[in-house]
């Protein structure tokens, strides 16, 4: 079943400069699809597009041209009953300083219309399954990046999402968090989600995703199966190769 | 039918997404020092306002107090410091709520979520409305012991007139808003300051437009052009500095005020949010 389909998605930007008109292609022509119950990696050098392609899927911002399904239905940014499917963690996080990681996770769940009386429990099961359940009590400005991070993450799950959206999950974060990510987003995917991850380590993206998506310069120019990779490291192989061309 | 069910829904979730934003922006505005700084020094002109009822010699040989008693004085002096420190907070605080707010990454992580551009426009609006209820209480109490203290006829003016004043802060938190939403950066700020001191001495200049006959024809013409038109969005607002010093819920038509004002309000909430929605996605 498929939960999210891209097709000729483009994104364009307009600036000025010395009286004229530049166009900046950030993505052209996007063809993309993924399953339930997968894990699709999305790769790209830095300025490639990939951000810029996880805004216009989670409803941040709109494509210049083409078209997005998810569930079956046609998506844009004011598509709320979507929008509740869904959970995304973006490159950056802002975490107001001043509450306590608990307040913070409430403030979010109160967009999903979660029953009070299962709100707690909820917050403390997603905040378990992160690994930063101790630090609920604490103020934002004391956790370190990684439990930022692991914060954000929590954010994006709140909703029991089919679709999930992750730019970067695992940065900052120290290897044994992030191999205890890295199980979660298994057992997610166990569950029959969706995910759909940008990252830079592909070690670690070699480990988990069952697809993988090269983007360069705002195109697509490789997609295939991980399991066809024969060796542990040809994705970086790959990678480099292609983004040097 | 169908669809008006189906609006009224909307509607129901959309108030609902609107609140759950505006307790986020209340507890924002709380954090900001500067309205703390604003609020006591507030309270300590309202304290001030009594200087007239102890001092009422000083006050009759003034054109603008010699016809009003001692107390009334007070009372618009009072009325006049809460209506200038309620704008400067909301001028202040919306500002800085609306730099935090409306930051790409915040954007980011709310947008993601089951809400509307609109939502959160509003939200932070009615969010900074909360923290101006707050702090106009806060005034108008202050107020209402200096009056009670120096005689307490006249008390219950004073929530009637800062009722008022709590109205004209709305005006002047979506001035701010609006001008945020055209140019995100602290420049707005300054553009909404210029429009409501505009508001304020519409008036004034209008007595003495006499005085620009012996400029060049050009300027004249200018000068009244302009005085033609501010007077309007006076007339809009209801806010001439010469009304609020002569304590003017005595003589204001408050139903036209606030027809007016609540006109004016929904046009401005209607812009902001239409140009909110539309801006670079």
């Amino acid at each position: 079943m498929v939960i999210l389909k891209t097709t000729n998605l483009t994104k364009e930007y307009v600036s000025i400069k010395r009286f004229r008109k530049q166009k900046c292609i950030a993505i052209n022509d996007l063809n993309l699809e993924l399953s339930k119950g997968e894990i699709f990696a999305f790769l790209g050098p830095n300025g490639a597009g990939k951000t810029t392609t996880m805004n216009i899927l989670a409803g941040v911002s709109s494509p210049t041209k083409g078209n997005i399904e998810i569930f079956g239905e046609k998506f844009d940014y004011s598509k709320i009953e979507i929008k509740k499917r869904i959970g995304y963690l973006p490159e950056y996080l802002h975490l107001p300083p001043y509450y306590h990681v608990g307040e913070l996770l409430n403030f979010y769940s109160q967009f999903f219309n979660i029953a009070k009386k299962k709100q707690q429990q909820k917050i403390d099961e997603i905040l378990e399954s992160v690994g930063i359940l101790s630090q609920k009590n604490i103020l934002i400005r004391n956790l370190s990046m990684g439990q930022k991070r692991c914060l954000g993450l929590a954010i994006a799950l709140i909703n029991e999402p089919e679709l999930i959206l992750l730019d970067e999950p695992t940065v900052y974060l120290d290897p044994l968090v992030s191999e205890k990510i890295r199980f979660l987003l298994l057992r997610l995917k166990e569950r029959g989600c969706a995910i759909f991850i940008s990252s830079h380590i592909l070690s670690e993206v070699e480990k988990i995703s069952d697809r993988f998506g090269i983007i360069n310069k705002g195109s697509l120019i490789q997609q295939g199966n991980v399991t066809d990779l024969t060796n542990k490291g040809q994705l970086e192989e790959i990678f480099l190769r292609l983004t040097k061309q | 039918m169908n669809s008006f069910l189906k609006f009224l829904l909307y509607l129901k979730e959309s108030v609902r997404l609107i609140n759950i934003i505006s307790k986020g922006v209340y507890r924002a505005a709380s954090r900001e020092k500067l309205m703390y700084g604003f609020l006591i020094l507030s309270i300590f002109f309202v304290y001030l306002a009594g200087i007239a009822f102890i001092l009422p010699s000083a006050f009759q040989q003034l054109k603008e107090f010699g016809n009003f008693t001692p107390l009334e004085n007070s009372l618009s002096i009072g009325i006049t410091w809460i209506n200038i420190f309620l704008m400067l907070i909301s001028i202040f605080v919306t500002l800085t709520v609306l730099q935090e707010f409306l930051s790409k990454e915040n954007l980011g992580m709310l947008l993601s979520k089951p809400i509307q551009r609109w939502h959160i426009i509003e939200g932070i609006f009615w969010g900074i409305f909360k923290i101006l209820l707050l702090n106009c209480f806060i005034m108008s109490a202050s107020l209402w012991l200096v009056i009670y203290y120096l005689g307490g006829r006249i008390v219950n003016y004073i929530w009637l007139a800062t009722a008022v004043t709590l109205f004209l802060s709305m005006v002047y938190t979506s001035l701010v808003i609006f001008f945020f939403v055209l140019i995100p950066n602290a420049i707005s700020g300054i553009l909404a300051f210029f429009v409501i001191i505009a508001g304020f001495g519409a008036s004034l200049i209008e007595e003495g437009k006499d005085i620009f006959i012996n400029f060049p024809v050009w300027f004249s013409r200018l000068v009244n052009l302009g005085i033609q038109i501010l007077p309007k969005i006076n007339f809009l607002l209801k806010i001439s500095m010469k009304s609020l010093k002569l304590f003017a819920i005595e003589y204001i038509n408050i139903p036209a005020v606030i027809h007016h004002t609540v006109l004016f309000l929904a046009c401005i909430h209607i812009l902001f949010c239409l140009k909110f929605s539309l801006s670079k996605k």
